[in-house]
């Protein structure tokens, strides 16, 4: 049987990456989890999928701002340059920043739905999936 | 202050002989140069730089006043002085209105009044191409500070992010209770350093913030400050009531109101009193057409009478226990008196706090 939902992580941090995949899991059961540690390894990743042309569950994409090479926002650009990469999916950032430039950028932009603060709590991405409907009250 | 640079100057008139003299009496001195019309003119700006342009008023074609203001957008920087008749007062309002001029000289020129002006403009022009230096070399400092403490907050704030979620993590899957003290300990440490390091990026953004008149949504701030607690572990068994009550538009600086409102919140919430049943802070707001008026309660362990002043001083913590970094309210106070406000502060050891904040609509009040 497929999973109700996949969630999507992308961040450098090892630590960051524990602590999303085990709070993920212990209040997510239903959802596949995949991570990936840099932009390069996702959108690897989202390339490959195109040609094996399975349709994949509704998908939660989170990404990391600040990260070496390509920072979450790079790869928001990449995404918009190739909107097939990205159907099913709804995307959000996570990340610890308190600079008003990143909140306005997430907020700009149109691929973003939320800026999700770290530490990440189950509960804010309850409240998304609820509203996306993927998960019943 | 005028280098050994030679002076540039640009000389417009429409009479030959007068370009002819100005060149035999100034040419050993200065760089000069010479048009007999505004097109020639515009060509020498284009192939150079100058420092004073002295044009004449009357000419056929574009007057002096016209041709100055023709190319203000794109040569401001060269100081401009007119020839002028007596008769022409019209020339000379235009001239301050529109032409941006530094003097007038009146027709016929003589030499030394002529030198004494070309000499001040370039002085004039000196100061202000320095001045503009030092403003370029200043901004490029505020953009390198700006850059700094962001990153610097961005290293310090992100492994601190990841250790409370560590601890989080902990507190969900570990059951020792000597474990779990610890745990706790450490989130309070957590905790508080993470406040400390917003107050030092608030504070820091207040000091080059100098709009005084952005619109505020009172009822969107409190529930965004509000919104931080939500899944505070800290916040459980605290009830959270709001009260905005605003008809009018309130403008003043955001960035010293939101330091305001989220030190008093986040201190009402963090001073529980916890032998009782239930923590409560309150938060009510009235704006009219004179002011508004912020107060902010809490049940919580209150604040003895003798240190009801010192609590506003910088470093002063009146909880012993509490975790506090003491720069909360006096970064409270600071941008209260900045605001052109009062604070006010009532409180009864046991029993509870209240802030009263009144603050007029917009306006800086300078520090003494």
């Amino acid at each position: 049987m497929s999973k109700s939902f996949e969630i999507v992580l992308v961040d450098d941090s090892f630590i960051d990456r524990t602590i999303v995949s085990r709070m993920v899991a212990r209040s997510f059961p239903e959802a596949e989890t995949r991570i990936f540690i840099s932009g390069h390894e996702l959108i690897q990743f989202l390339m490959s999928e195109l040609d094996s042309a399975v349709q994949h569950a509704p998908r939660i994409l989170l990404l990391d701002i600040y990260m070496p090479d390509l920072s979450g926002f790079d790869i928001i650009n990449q995404l918009n340059e190739n909107q097939n990469l990205i159907a099913n999916t709804y995307i959000y950032m996570l990340s610890s920043t308190i600079d008003d430039r990143d909140i306005e950028e997430c907020s700009n932009q149109p691929l973003v739905r939320k800026l999700l603060n770290k530490p990440f709590q189950p509960k804010s991405l309850k409240e998304e999936l609820l509203e996306l409907g993927l998960i019943n009250a | 202050m005028s280098s050994e640079r030679k002076t540039r100057v640009l000389y417009i008139d429409d009479e030959q002989n007068n370009l002819n003299s100005f060149r035999a009496n100034f040419r050993r001195e200065y760089e000069v140069h010479v048009a007999l019309n505004a097109e020639e003119g515009h060509q020498i700006l284009k192939e150079n730089i100058v420092d004073v342009i002295v044009a004449d008023q009357r000419m056929p074609g574009m007057t002096g006043v016209e041709f100055f203001e023709s190319i203000i957008p794109d040569y401001p920087d060269p100081i401009r002085i007119l020839l002028t008749g007596y008769a022409d007062i019209e020339a000379v309002i235009n001239a301050i209105n529109k032409g941006q001029i530094y003097k007038f000289i009146s027709k016929p020129w003589n030499e030394d009044t002529l030198r004494i002006a070309i000499s001040n403009a370039r002085d004039i022009f000196d100061a202000r191409q320095e001045l503009k230096q030092k403003n370029i070399s200043l901004q490029k400092a505020y953009d390198e500070l700006d850059r700094f403490v962001y990153s610097v907050s961005h290293d310090l704030r992100a492994p601190l992010v990841s250790i409370s979620g560590v601890i989080q993590l902990a507190r969900q899957e570990v059951s020792d209770p000597k474990a779990l003290e610890y745990f706790d300990m450490t989130g309070q440490m957590v905790d508080k350093l993470d406040e400390f390091i917003h107050n030092i990026i608030n504070y820091y953004k207040s000091t080059h913030d100098y709009t005084f008149e952005t619109p505020i949504d009172f009822d969107k701030m409190v529930k965004s400050v509000f919104e931080d607690y939500r899944y505070n572990p800290n916040a459980r068994n605290t009830r959270f009531n709001a009260e905005v009550n605003q008809n009018v538009e309130f403008k003043t600086n955001d960035v010293k109101l939101q330091i305001i409102l989220s030190n008093l919140i986040s201190n009402a919430f963090k001073f529980k009193d916890i032998a009782k049943d239930f923590h409560e802070v309150n938060v009510y707001v009235e704006v009219d057409e004179e002011r508004a008026v912020v107060e902010i309660s809490d049940n919580g362990v209150g604040i003895r009478e003798e240190n009801r002043e010192k609590v506003f001083q910088m470093f002063y913590r009146d909880a012993k226990e509490n975790a506090g970094s003491g720069l909360g309210l006096y970064l409270v106070k600071e941008a209260v008196t900045r605001l052109g406000g009062e604070i006010e502060l009532q409180s009864i050891l046991g029993e509870g706090t209240r802030f009263k904040v009144t603050l007029p609509h917009g306006r800086e009040v300078i520090a003494e």
